[in-house]
This record gives C-alpha cells, sequence and structure tokens, in this order.
C-alpha cells in the first residue's frame, strides 16, 4: 500500500508541475516577438585570434573613458593623406604603455609583407579557436555619408587593408575619421574592469 | 615547499587534532576583565594589478592584509621551519628561478628527494587545485601542511615538533610584534593554522603580470613582442599545435579559478610520457591522480602547470624528466615520448590513457624556433628581482627592503 501510495503521489507532483510549467510558459508570449540585443556582427572583418563571440561581448558591454586604456593610433597621423592604390597598415598602441615610437627597418619589411598578402583578401569571420584572452580591439572607419564602413576586430596591433576594403573606402572620396575601442577579454568575456575603452578618433584623407 | 600526493591517514589525523586544539586555544579567556582596547584596522591588501587582470580567489576566513602578507614571507624563507632548521619553504621554492629549484625532484631537509618536481608558486593563488595530481586540495592554507609535517617523503620535517615550532617563532621578536597584527583579534595568534594561513596571504601575493606577453597582451604595446615571438605566439595560440586548450588563458593554465569566476575549471592531463609495457601505466608512486582515486582512467593525468616564467623552470614535466623545453616540444610534436630501453620502456604516443589532444605535429625548425622564443617572452623579469617577494630577512641585515 506504501508503493500504491508513493506512485499516485509521484504522478499527482509531477501532473502539478507540467501544469504549473505550462501556464508558466503560455503567459504573454503570444503578442510580442522576443527581445533580441545581439549586435549586428555583419561584415566584421577579423584577424589575429579575434573571435565573434569576444566582438558580441565587446559590442554589448557599456564603453568607457580611461585616457590611459584607451587607443592612440599612431599611423596614419590625424590629418593625413593616404594614397589610393596603397592599402595601408594602421598601427595602434594603449594609451599607457610605452610603445610610442618609431617602426624599425623590420618591422616596416613586416607592414609592407602583410599590404601584398592583403590582396589576397581579409578573412570575414573567424570563431571557435582559442578564446580571447587579453586585448582585442575594434577599429570603425567611417565617413560622413557613411558611417561605420569598414570594421575591424583584432588582437594584433596593426592591420593591414586588404585591397577590397581599402577601395570601399577610397570610393566615398570623403574624409575617413577612425576610432579604435578596445576591451581586456578572459575567454571571450570582457574581464572584470577590462572595459571597453574607447579612443580618440584620427580623421585622415584618402588620395585622388 | 614541495607537493606531496596524500600525507598518510595518520598524519593527517594530527593534523586536523592540532587545528582543532589551536581554535580551541585560540577563544581561551574571552570575556573576562576589562575589554582590550580596539586594535587598528588591519591594513587591506592591494594586488597591484593592471586592468582586466584578474585578482586571486582569496577565501573568506583568511583576508589578505599588508601584515599578514609581510608575515607569510617572514614564515615563508625562515629556517625555522624545518625541523633540523635546515630549510625553508624557500629551499625549494627559489625567487630567482621563479620559485622552483632547478631539480628533477625535490630535495627534502633529511636529504629523502621527492619523486616530483617543485612546482612555482607563481599565480599558485590562482589554482583550483594545488599539487601536480589531487584533485582534493584545493586550499593553499591546507597544501601549506604538507611540506611542513608530511612524512612520505620527509620535506620539511616538522611532523611530531609542532610544539617545538610555535616555540621557535614565539622567541623571534619579529613574530611577537607581526602575529598581533597579522590576526588582531586573536589573544595567541601564535598558532599551527595562522602560519599557514599566513603563508597561503604571501603565496596569493606572488603573482606574474609583467612578462614581455603581457606588456603586448594586456598592456597594448606593440612594441614588447619580437617578430620571432609574434610568430611563435600564432603558433601556440594554434590548432595544430594545440598548446593553448591545456595551457590557455591568462595563466596558461586550464585549471583556473579567480575572484568572480564562475565556473571552475580543474584539469588532468595523461600527455604519454610513459607507456611501461605497453599497459598504460606510469612508473609507481608517481602516477598521476590515479594514485589518489584508483581508477584506472587516471593513470599518468597530472594538472597542466602554468607556462608563466617556463625557462626558468627546468627541468620539466612532473618528474623533472626532460632536460629542455627544447625536448618538451620534441615530446609533444611525437605525440608521447618513446623509452627504447630500461625499467621505464614503452611508447608513450600509444598510451590507452593518454589526453585526445596529444596527437603530434611537425614543425620546422624555423617555427620551433618561434615557438621557443614565445615562451620566453612569459618570462617577467621583474618578478624574480621584486623586492616584495624576496628574503626578508636578507633584507633586514642589508638596512631593509631597497
Amino acid at each position: 500500500m506504501k508503493r500504491i501510495g508513493r506512485i499516485v503521489g509521484i504522478v499527482s507532483l509531477a501532473g502539478a508541475v507540467f501544469v504549473g510549467t505550462s501556464v508558466g510558459a503560455c503567459g504573454g508570449e503570444t503578442e510580442n516577438p522576443p527581445a533580441t540585443n545581439e549586435p549586428d556582427l555583419t561584415g566584421v572583418i577579423y584577424t589575429g585570434a579575434a573571435t565573434d563571440e569576444a566582438l558580441e561581448a565587446l559590442l554589448l558591454a557599456a564603453p568607457k573613458t580611461d585616457a590611459a586604456q584607451g587607443v592612440v593610433v599612431d599611423t596614419p597621423a590625424a590629418g593625413a593623406t593616404l594614397p589610393k592604390d596603397v592599402p595601408p597598415t594602421i598601427e595602434w598602441h594603449v594609451g599607457g604603455s610605452s610603445a610610442a615610437r618609431e617602426p624599425s627597418a623590420g618591422e616596416r619589411f613586416v607592414g609592407a609583407a602583410k599590404a601584398i598578402a592583403s590582396f589576397f583578401g581579409p578573412r570575414e569571420a573567424w570563431a571557435h579557436g582559442a578564446p580571447v584572452n587579453g586585448r582585442a580591439y575594434l577599429l570603425v572607419f567611417s565617413t560622413p555619408k557613411s558611417p561605420e564602413l569598414v570594421r575591424v576586430f583584432t588582437t594584433e596591433l596593426s592591420y593591414t587593408f586588404d585591397a577590397a576594403s581599402w577601395t570601399k573606402l577610397a570610393l566615398t572620396g570623403e574624409p575617413v575619421t577612425l576610432v579604435v575601442t578596445n576591451a581586456i577579454f578572459e575567454d571571450n568575456r570582457v574581464a572584470q574592469d577590462g572595459g571597453p575603452f574607447t579612443g580618440e578618433a584620427v580623421t585622415f584623407s584618402i588620395g585622388p | 615547499m614541495k607537493y606531496l600526493p596524500l600525507l598518510p591517514l595518520a598524519a593527517r589525523g594530527s593534523f586536523a587534532a592540532l587545528l582543532l586544539l589551536g581554535a580551541f586555544a585560540g577563544c581561551g579567556g574571552e570575556g573576562e576583565g576589562p575589554p582590550a582596547p580596539v586594535p587598528p584596522a588591519p591594513a587591506t591588501w592591494d594586488f597591484g594589478l593592471p586592468a582586466g587582470y584578474p585578482k586571486p580567489k582569496v577565501p573568506a576566513d583568511n583576508p589578505m592584509s599588508v601584515d599578514k602578507v609581510e608575515l607569510g614571507r617572514r614564515l615563508f624563507y625562515d629556517k625555522r621551519l624545518s625541523g633540523n632548521e635546515t630549510q625553508s619553504c624557500a629551499s625549494c621554492h627559489d625567487q630567482k628561478l621563479a620559485f622552483t629549484d632547478g631539480r628533477a625532484g625535490g630535495l627534502g631537509s633529511t636529504g629523502e628527494v621527492h619523486p616530483r618536481s617543485s612546482m612555482s608558486i607563481v599565480n599558485v593563488g590562482y589554482l583550483s587545485t594545488l599539487t601536480w595530481a589531487n584533485p582534493l586540495i584545493t586550499e593553499l592554507e591546507e597544501q601549506a601542511l604538507l611540506p611542513l609535517f608530511g612524512e612520505t617523503p620527509v620535506e620539511l620535517g616538522l611532523a611530531g615538533k609542532e610544539d617545538v615550532l610555535l616555540e621557535r617563532l614565539r622567541k623571534e621578536p619579529v613574530y611577537e610584534a607581526l602575529f598581533p597584527k597579522a590576526f588582531p583579534d586573536e589573544a595567541d595568534p601564535v598558532r599551527l593554522e595562522n602560519v599557514v594561513r599566513a603563508i597561503g596571504a604571501f603565496e596569493r601575493s606572488v603573482i606574474s603580470y609583467q612578462s614581455a606577453w603581457d606588456r603586448y597582451n594586456y598592456g597594448g604595446d606593440s612594441k614588447a613582442l619580437s617578430e620571432a615571438q609574434k610568430r611563435g605566439k600564432d603558433l601556440f595560440f594554434s590548432e595544430k599545435l594545440e598548446c593553448f586548450h591545456c595551457h590557455g588563458g591568462f595563466n596558461f593554465s586550464d585549471s583556473v579559478v579567480h575572484d568572480g569566476s564562475t565556473f571552475t575549471e580543474t584539469m588532468f592531463h595523461n600527455t604519454g610520457l610513459y607507456n611501461l609495457g605497453g599497459t598504460g601505466a606510469y612508473p609507481e608512486g608517481n602516477r598521476g591522480v590515479y594514485e589518489v582515486t584508483s581508477v584506472t582512467t587516471d593513470m599518468g593525468r597530472f594538472r597542466a602547470p602554468t607556462l608563466r616564467n617556463i625557462t626558468l623552470t627546468a627541468p620539466y614535466m612532473h618528474d623533472g624528466s626532460i632536460a629542455t623545453l627544447s625536448e618538451v616540444l620534441d615530446h609533444y610534436a611525437a605525440g608521447g615520448r618513446t623509452i627504447a630501453d630500461g625499467p621505464y620502456a614503452g611508447v608513450g604516443s600509444t598510451n590507452p590513457y593518454k589526453s585526445e589532444l596529444i596527437n603530434g605535429f611537425v614543425l620546422t625548425e624555423d617555427e620551433k624556433a618561434d615557438v621557443l622564443a614565445f615562451l620566453a617572452a612569459l618570462t617577467d623579469d621583474a618578478l624574480l628581482t621584486d623586492p616584495r617577494f624576496a628574503d626578508p630577512w636578507k633584507q633586514d641585515s642589508a638596512g631593509g627592503m631597497p
């Protein structure tokens, strides 16, 4: 008898739980579609060990202003005019680091090699490899008429344009503004006190 | 201070009894006489870490303070913490070797050689399990008891000499002042429990965050790594080499916990270092997690240590059986080590309990040099001479901390 009683009790409890969860699950979901706050990652170029998971985390976090943690763009300089036919290398460092100095001959050679390699095209998706640990940088290139025309997410401290992306910017005929936002990640998540930190904007032109 | 897989039950029982006695002793005498003056609150501890670098998880019953860390540092470097007063924790954890000793097996105070090499204490506050292969030891305060009182083998050799140790400490004027500062709420703070608490607090303060890699990866200093190191970094984090799966994250280890972390990872791996007679076995007495669990699939599983300062911590692997980092890369490139003859003969790459991540790879000599260059970028030179982690007794005789 005890066994039968236990079975009846279990079946009753299961039924009650089922009804309860079903009612709860139905409530109010038919009127509005589920809200989504997933950022738009379309067209982002990934380099280095950057991942889309980390970028999503960066875009969902509220940016902070901290000059020591913000990025300083080394090249191009503000107000510079860059040649249209040569995809340039963008270089930067974090404000608080001691990295600002002229590149060595070897580093210039590597930059040139990257420029040549860039003609083979960008990597347009990168995910599910090693998670990002440390800093990663979102470069956003905008023109007055075309905000966020090119976006690059990278764990490196330089980026050499591919020909197609550079042409896209050059064809606008407008001045280009670059803003680099960086964050410090732990396993693709923005770390505690890890930003994101917005750097100062740099505007440059592309020659005819 | 070295690491033991497990203490004999009898020894562990005596530790527990000691801690209980200590706890009761600490409670004695309260509520009698006039209220004691309220001591000043201990100065809180600042890890001084850069933005975004995780902070160690600090146990609620052992909060960090400046005085406690200083006390722990004193104890760490104090030879009175060995039975025959010949060794301190620092004897096997030398700052200039990233707190290791350069030996294949640690050498105890009575001359016994430990079957495993002394692990670095750098960033030990981030580890989710301590020692090479014991998933049960998770707190530094608990682990510190092992080298102090362990008998298989004898390390610092204090088993049965607990009262002698406390008596030695009570006679030292520095401790007479420091123990009450570190444990201001206690009437008689010179207790074994507080000794290991202070050592744990000091160990938790030893953090590496100033290597070239850190300056590049966390500091955003584009010039911190050479081109060879950058190429090595790309190889290290590639699926070709798979290194990052076990040696990833900020601490280059996959068994990590820190302040604010929501998920504690605890991993152990068989890397195909041995395969005695083709059975999958590792040498007796040094069989990894199997020594604790007796589960066959735990044979040869050890924790992946941090790679920070790895160029300084030779010889390598749990038993120091590989002399150089170059040979370590050869071992992983082969997917396991082959020992042609002798008592340990066997083909490690066919060990049935080997991690599925150890499959071998091909590296050119240039690529190998790049990976080695990257590993050298993990050396934190500042830590090796940081006066906060140096021998305070020597600093005293030299006129104090510089």
